[in-house]
């Protein structure tokens, strides 16, 4: 045989690998036959043709015979898998409710965070948008707010080659329209440069888009909002009258504007040159801020040089200003900016906790699984015995339990999808958003999914898998093997773990449950109860007192008066405030408001000193202020009434002392304040007290009398109470979700100690039954068999408190006014959890109990 | 009985009428003779270690030669249960065709033509 008509070495190799199982020498030995007689007909490369081709052409039946084997093993797994599951129904049902429950939670909790994430992530300029912040230094610390000067916007554009362009944008509060004989009252109205459509991405559907807003008198209006205006009708070219004096026409449709922006919903947008009409706007004034100002940096700009540069840019143009800018990514606005309104905890640290939350809660999810899964497989040692003798080698043992456990998960992911479909409409009610499914169906998240499941199958079946598969088959079928006893340390762990995560999310829960509860029934120095709120604008200013003089003849009014600020946040303020003896270095800022002769009456606020303000006193209207306890106390004299005061350009003398009231929400703490009288100019908020009976009948007769005076502006009010609620939304919102997570969390671990002690229970049945037979008491034998399980809880308790502790405090520190970390809440929380582990063990006893000894003992 | 399936039927009545020399390479030369289309080596490995698993065949090594390139020859034997086997198929097809009228395929086609 020569050399030359052996087949080629690579041919070989491919071959060995072809043929898994097949590939020994016989069979090799056939090609080469076959390959040595083509060779010598037909020559050496037509025949490593053939034998290639041949190789090919093998495949197909190897790859259905291999499958089929597997496809045999598979079978019997997947048997075995489905009689256990149905033996261990109890077990089976735990474990895949609770990680189901444990999913639902962490999947419900990743969309959240998602559409956290999400805000002002659509605008195609995203990176290189930027908010203009300010710094505004005073004595009590750095006042961080996003209001800024008219004349700052241009002001960057020339000075900064880096920033592209800027635009301006102004919220307005309810604005009457009216087109044709319709009326509505805009509270979504917004006045913005052209710019803003090209720096932000807003699309429009119809008309001539953003550029209309460079010719006066043109308003764009969004999709919903002309609908509900204009019905079918075509909106452009339709003119609408704004305030009762300006006439715009609708020049554009843009879209809905999406909820997930930082930017306030709004639906109609009116030109820049629409605050020229305004004789309070001053378009070079560096000292009123009032408008929001974004800015688009160069392709090649650094964010962090810019900053640098623009710091100082207000105190170059208006000397003597101490007052600071900075830019801040747009896509940080919703979750990471320090500039808001409430100082509480930021969105991201929400997102924080509530991941933290998701990972407790797939944890205890997945402890219960490992658990029971382990404990059960105990009672497989004999099928894994069987397997082992009838030749099963550690690697299928493992592919076996590793692919049931699996198995089990996917089969709850599948369950927890499904319900999260179903439950989606009502937790969006819940959080306020509009999340839909479709969120998770992008490449990340499904690897996640997919990550999570396989991550909880490996970590629950890794145990079995990995620790039954070293039993030796002659232990196991003499009995040699401890049942449960070798391991139940692991479990014991496990079971604490959970416990604590428990007790911790308890105590979290009602923590924040009792703070918010605390802000809703503070006593907030003014009453907020049966208290109607109405905005009003420059027209309807004028016709304040006839609209105060009617409302007061119907008899369940009990009071009107009106105020320049909304009475749940005062938000004026300044700095240029003097009194007889103040330390002219000191820079103060207050508070101020400007109210009606009437507001202390209706608002219930007491004075602790002097004299409430009073139209017998003819210097009262310009030349009298009532100043808070705080602004007294500094002020350092022994009595401020009758001291000399200087506040909102006027002079005069303190009058009288307020007893400190809330005038923001509890988050900060009450600083100081000074309130004077103002006049028809300056009521932008009508406050009405009413009777508490028959509200709604009141409602109408207001309706009425409003009708009266305003025929064509519609009657818009709001309670002053919901409104101070809404300073809380967000974090009831979340109260009210850490609470359902907590229960959720609760009832897994209480599903898996469920499971545990009836599987101890199922393990100790004869030593029950014996007890039993020699006379035992019920009573008796809960105490024996709870023992275990109530020092695992005491130790869970004990690690759970101080953590708890710690964490709770340190949310507690975000509010001004906030519950002490009483005890009641640890001992509540303990008795709690103590409480259900007790009941799972009585509840699985009884069920052995009412059982006959014989039935368990007659086996051997 | 149970029923081979057609290739693993086609392979025991190569093994038996190939006798002594029924090894691989003999065996599917045989087969794709019989059927007229190339049979791959898989396509016999596969069947023919399952009627071996079954018990219906049974192998043995022989001497290698060197155009095996040293490797030995995989000689197939029937069973008793093998033979059985055959013997029932064979059955099977000799009553299944008792009293079922006659007829031929290429008549009928001549016919039609």
């Amino acid at each position: 045989m020569s050399r030359k008509n052996k087949p080629a070495k690579f041919l070989v190799w491919m071959l060995r690998r072809v043929l898994p199982g097949y590939a020994d020498d016989t069979n090799i030995g056939d090609f080469e036959e076959e390959y040595a007689q083509i060779a010598a007909n037909r020559g050496r490369p037509f025949a490593n043709f053939w034998l290639a081709l041949n190789i090919l052409k093998s495949v197909p039946p190897f790859v259905a015979d291999a499958i089929r084997f597997k496809l045999v093993m598979f079978k019997n797994y997947a048997l075995i898998t489905w009689r256990n599951m149905r033996r261990h129904k109890t077990y089976s049902f735990i474990n895949i409710t609770g990680l189901a429950v444990g999913l639902i939670c962490c999947l419900l909790i990743t969309l959240w965070i998602l559409d956290e994430h999400s805000y002002d992530r659509f605008h195609e300029n995203r990176d290189r948008l930027y908010r203009v912040v300010v710094n505004l230094p005073s004595s009590r610390g750095i006042r961080k707010i996003v209001a800024t000067p008219p004349p700052l916007g241009q002001v960057l554009k020339n000075d900064f080659p880096e920033i592209v362009e800027t635009t301006r944008l102004s919220y307005w509060g309810s604005v009457p329209l009216r087109s044709g004989n319709k009326s509505f009252n805009e509270t979504n109205m917004i006045v913005v440069e052209p710019s803003f459509f090209d720096l932000f991405t807003f699309p429009f559907i119809k008309g001539e888009g953003a550029a209309s807003l460079n010719t006066p008198n043109s308003a764009l209006i969004s999709e919903r909002r002309a609908e509900s205006f204009f019905g079918n009708e075509d909106p452009i070219g339709k003119i609408i009258q704004v305030d009762s004096r300006f006439e715009y026409t609708v020049r554009g449709v843009f879209q809905d504007i999406p909820y997930n922006t930082h930017i306030r919903q709004f639906d109609f947008v009116l030109p820049w040159s629409h605050l020229n009409h305004m004789n309070w706007y001053e378009p070079n004034s560096w000292g009123m801020n009032s408008y929001r100002t974004y800015v688009l940096l160069g392709e090649k700009a650094s964010f962090f040089e810019v900053n640098q540069k623009i710091k100082k840019i207000i105190q170059q143009y208006s000397p003597g200003a101490k007052t600071e800018i900075l830019l801040e990514p747009i896509s940080d606005i919703h979750l990471r900016s320090h500039y808001r309104l409430s100082p509480g905890l930021r969105g991201i640290d929400y997102v924080y906790i509530f991941s933290i939350v998701a990972v407790f809660i797939l944890l205890i999810a997945c402890f219960n699984f490992m658990n029971l899964t382990t404990a059960i497989s105990f009672n497989r040692a004999k099928e894994i015995g069987m397997r082992k003798t009838l030749g099963a080698t550690r690697r299928h043992m493992i592919v076996q339990f590793l692919g049931e456990s699996m198995f089990v998960t996917f089969l709850a992911l599948g369950l927890a999808l499904v319900i999260i479909c179903l439950i989606l409409p009502e937790f969006n009610k819940f959080t306020g958003k509009q999340i839909t499914i479709r969120s998770l169906f992008n490449w990340q998240a499904i690897i996640g999914l997919v990550g999570i499941n396989l991550f909880a199958a490996c970590v629950a079946g890794s145990y079995p898998a990995l620790f039954l598969s070293s039993f030796r088959p002659v232990h196991v079928f003499k009995n040699v093997l401890q049942k449960g006893k070798k391991k139940s340390g692991f479990r014991r762990i496990l079971v604490i773990l959970q416990f604590s995560i428990s007790v911790i999310l308890i105590i979290g829960a009602i923590v924040v449950y009792s703070q918010l509860d605390y802000v809703r029934n503070r006593k907030i120095g003014w009453e907020r109860e049966n208290l109607i709120g109405i905005s009003l604008s420059k027209e309807m200013k004028k016709s304040y007192d006839i609209l105060r003089t009617e409302l007061l003849k119907h008899p369940r009014i009990l009071n009107v008066t009106a105020a320049y600020s909304d009475p749940t946040s005062f938000e004026t303020s300044s700095s240029s405030v003097n009194w007889e003896g103040k330390n002219p270095e000191e820079i103060v800022h207050v508070t101020g408001n400007l109210v009606d002769y009437d507001f202390l009456d209706t608002l219930n606020i007491e004075l602790a000193e002097g004299r409430p303000f009073s139209k017998k006193y003819s210097t009262d209207a310009t030349q009298a202020f009532l100043i808070n306890e705080t602004l007294a106390g500094m002020m350092e004299a022994e009595s401020p009434v009758g001291a000399k005061f200087s506040f909102f350009g006027r002079e005069g003398r303190v009058i009288g002392v307020m007893k400190d009231f809330h005038f923001h929400s509890l988050h900060s703490g009450i600083g100081p304040l000074a309130m004077g009288i103002g006049s028809e100019d300056y009521w932008n908020h009508v406050l009405i007290k009413i009777h508490q009976d028959s509200i709604p009948m009141t409602l109408t007769d207001i309706n009425k009398i409003w009708k009266n005076i305003f025929p064509h502006i519609p009657f818009a009010f709001r309670f002053m109470e919901e409104q101070y609620e809404r300073h809380y939304k967000p974090e009831m919102r979340m109260g009210k979700l850490i609470n359902v997570f907590a229960g959720l969390a609760v009832f897994i671990a209480c599903l898996g100690l469920i499971g545990l002690t009836s599987f101890a229970i199922e393990q100790r049945k004869k030593e029950i039954c014996i007890r039993k037979v020699l006379g035992a008491s019920p009573g008796n034998m809960i105490l024996i068999l709870g023992k275990e399980f109530m020092l695992w809880v005491l130790i869970a308790n004990v690690i759970a408190w101080p953590l708890a502790y710690f964490v709770m405090s340190g949310w507690l520190r975000n509010f001004a006014y906030k519950i002490g970390m009483r005890l009641e809440i640890f001992v509540f929380s303990s008795f709690l959890a103590f409480a259900v582990a007790i009941s799972a063990v009585i509840f699985q006893f009884l069920r052995e109990a009412t059982s006959n000894p014989v039935d368990s003992l007659r086996y051997e | 009985m149970k029923f081979l399936s057609r290739p693993e039927e086609l392979l025991l009545h190569a093994v038996w009428e190939l006798q002594e020399d029924a090894y691989c390479v003999s065996i599917r030369k045989h087969v794709s003779k019989l059927t007229g289309k190339t049979w791959s080596f898989g396509a016999i490995y596969v069947p023919l270690h399952r009627l071996e698993k079954k018990g219906l065949v049974k192998s043995y090594l022989v001497d290698p030669i060197p155009v095996r390139g040293g490797k030995s020859r995989r000689i197939y034997k029937m069973t008793p249960p093998g033979l059985k086997a055959l013997d029932e198929v064979r059955k099977l097809h000799d009553s299944m065709w008792t009293g079922v009228p006659e007829f031929s395929s290429e008549k009928k086609a001549s016919n039609e033509s």
